[in-house]
């Protein structure tokens, strides 16, 4: 495990993380450093923790014991909201947009956040130039231009997947967390939307919990394996192709099952 | 950008695309014409208009919150009924002098009180969604009408207050007339504001809410503050069209609290359309007009309207706009083919209306229940100005045949109509 010199290269980091659902204890004691400007993955086999530990990371779950700590500063048992205000964005594993608003309607809906237009109701939403302008342009990095006026409910699963994305990316934020992004995709949808991915993270840190090993290796720096909640290994991808307990807990299992 | 303005019916959107001179004339049309109802009918019908457009604003404001948030109020009552005692309080204070504001200016204490109220009891309900909301919202309905007859100070207890539209600008507001057109003017704003809100950041915010409150949350929004924002604004809105009521009557009683007046809007807005911008307009100003129209002519009109209710909720539980509008939408590339059908299918209705009014109305006076209704000595009865023997087989037989041949034909020409949009579906998708 790579320890850190000082606190600020790290954007995101977990302290003696702790998770307990009654009496069973999912996560026991993880520490992770995610540095600023990486992109970091997170893997394990079924039922390691990895949701848990996403929802941990993004505060949706509060650990029981332990920290979470966001460019230095604690961040567990805040609000969702202040937390994406702090700079940190997640996706969900599950499409989780606006259905019955249109494509370009769900990512305006983020850059109002973010030029603080929420209260607004003195203008239309088509008069605020910034927004609109900020909502084309997340339209345009996505490569959702051609179902800009679709309601998001009739789209297509990847394109859903895409606004997905789009709307993490809405509010500008500096962490990126995203949760199995190409779950459910096709071997060709699941490589555009890879691609996609390290485009508009670009310059930004990344946190991603992705099944698909190949999405993994073509994207991440380095690389964490959770494994019954407990970290064996934080590394390259090289490096942890290489560790023997990685293959033995992980990787030789699915050799296996190939 | 081809996004545009935001329209929770989106059919409204492309007609408008297609022809924006056709809507903007429809709706000039529409408004001369509500100015100028006055000069055209009796003022007794324009007491029934002052009711119909009053049932539609508030229908409307209680679907601010269903259709955009999908808030479920059970107690908009009492945002109305405050509204109404905020009138009648200054109406009264201004009959006293204590109070100077020009009286068509009054029913905007409605909805300031309404606006208020709302911030508070919003501010409670909104923690919570779904059923929870909508039992909060119950509660503080009914914890209102049971304090309402008790504060006699405020409520004017069991019989309520009374106060006088004060003279105003030469305008005595005496003849209905006058007090026809400030209740539209009102009722125009309520609904230019609540359409003007669907536009507007918020507006989108709040549809966003009742899509995916925790999505919204995890881009920075504090959807409790959202959603307390809109049920107050909602509160204001049900409080002016309160407000017009008690305008219009000069007075109001603790009974504006009843939960009656809290299934008003629900009724009103998912028989005419929830999700259909004007359905809740419809349906409040169909259904006042169906119930002062029915109430005269017979005793079973709730009866009635309870069927009307719930044959609508089971076939069309997207309301009657929102079923005509799909009808219209599907129907107008292939009418030739389903004009047979549709002919069909109304005139079943007609027949099923029919037969089962009268089916209804002569059993009811068979029970003889009441003795004003019940049957004279010989056996016969009088409906509509037509004499008959209630026993009648021959007659029981012919309603009978009519209902159930009406039921057939109603059955068979949707089934069909529900074929050919089958096959001129595959069809388009076929050429694409």
């Amino acid at each position: 495990m790579i320890k850190s010199n000082s606190c600020d290269e790290i954007a995101l980091a977990a302290r003696n993380v702790r998770k307990s659902f009654g009496s069973t204890e999912i996560i026991r004691g993880v520490n992770i450093d995610i540095r600023q400007g990486e992109r970091h993955a997170l893997i394990g086999p079924n039922g390691a923790g990895k949701s848990t530990m996403f929802n941990l990371l993004s505060a949706a779950f509060a650990p029981t014991s332990g920290e979470i700590l966001l460019n230095g500063t604690v961040i567990n048992g805040l609000e969702p909201a202040e937390v994406n205000r702090r700079g940190l964005a997640r996706s969900f594993q599950i499409t989780s947009i606006f259905p019955r608003l249109t494509t370009f309607e769900n990512l305006r809906i983020g850059a109002f956040a973010r030029y603080g237009v929420r209260f607004n109701i003195l203008s239309t939403a088509n008069r605020l130039r910034k927004a609109n302008e900020e909502a084309d342009r997340l339209l345009r990095l996505v490569r959702l231009e051609r179902v800009a006026s679709e309601l998001a409910g009739n789209l297509a699963y990847s394109d859903q997947r895409a606004l997905e994305l789009g709307l993490t990316l809405a509010t500008d934020p500096r962490v990126i967390l995203l949760d199995e992004p190409t779950a459910g995709m096709s071997r060709e949808e699941a490589e555009y939307a890879t691609s996609l991915i390290r485009t508009v993270t670009e310059g930004r840190t990344l946190l991603i919990v992705e099944h698909d090993l190949d999405v993994v290796f073509s994207l991440a720096d380095r690389m964490s394996v959770l494994v019954h909640g407990q970290i064996i290994a934080s590394d390259t991808p090289a490096e942890v192709k290489r560790n023997a307990e990685v293959q033995e807990a992980y990787l030789g299992q699915e050799a296996a099952a190939c | 950008m081809t996004a545009t303005d935001l329209n929770i019916e989106d059919s409204n959107r492309t007609s408008a695309r297609k022809a924006p001179g056709l809507g903007l004339l429809l709706i000039t049309g529409v408004t001369v014409l509500l100015f100028t109802l006055p000069l055209l009918i009796p003022p007794v019908f324009l007491n029934y208009a002052i009711k119909m457009m009053v049932a539609g604003l508030f229908a409307l404001a209680f679907n601010l919150l269903w259709s955009h948030a999908r808030l479920l109020s059970f107690g908009h009552a009492a945002y109305y009924a405050i509204g109404a005692f905020a009138v009648i309080h200054a109406l009264s204070l201004s009959e006293r002098g204590v109070l100077s504001i020009p009286t068509p200016l009054i029913p905007m204490m409605g909805l300031i009180a309404g606006a208020l109220i709302g911030l508070v009891v919003g501010y409670l309900a909104t923690v919570r969604g779904g059923t929870y909301f909508a039992m909060i919202t119950l509660a503080v309905g009914e914890l209102l009408l049971s304090i309402a007859p008790k504060w006699e100070a405020v409520f004017g207890g069991e019989s309520g207050l009374s106060s006088m539209r004060m003279p105003w600008a030469g305008l005595t507001f005496g003849m209905v007339g006058e007090v026809y057109i400030v209740v539209l003017i009102w009722c125009l704003f309520g609904l230019v504001l609540l359409r003007w809100f669907s536009a507007t950041p918020l507006g989108q915010i709040a549809l966003a809410i009742g899509d995916n409150e925790k999505r919204l949350r995890f881009l920075g929004y504090r959807t409790h503050a959202v959603k307390t924002v809109i049920f107050s604004l909602s509160a204001a809105v049900s409080g002016l069209a309160g407000g017009l009521i008690a305008f219009a009557m000069e007075s109001a009683s603790f009974e504006l609290f009843a939960g009656a007046n809290s299934a008003m809007p629900v009724m009103h807005t998912f028989l005419g359309g929830a999700d259909v911008f004007l359905g809740p307009i419809a349906g409040g100003m169909g259904l006042t007009l169906f119930s002062e129209l029915a109430s005269n002519a017979s005793r079973l009109w709730l009866l009635y309207m309870g069927v009307i209710f719930v044959i609508v909720m089971m076939f069309a539980p997207e309301g009657l706009a929102g079923f005509i509008s799909r009808h219209v939408k599907l129907s107008l590339t292939c009418w030739r083919l389903l004009i047979a059908d549709y002919a069909v299918f109304l005139s079943g209705c007609a027949g099923l209306v029919l037969s089962g009014v009268w089916m209804a109305e002569v059993s009811y006076r068979l029970m003889g229940t009441s003795p004003i209704v019940g049957l004279t000595p010989d056996g016969t009865i009088t409906l509509f100005e037509w004499t008959f023997s209630a026993t009648s087989k021959p007659l029981w037989f012919a309603a009978v045949a009519v209902f159930v041949l009406s039921l057939f034909g109603v059955l068979a020409a949707a089934k069909r109509a529900r074929t050919t949009w089958l096959t001129i579906g595959q069809k388009k998708d076929g050429l694409r």
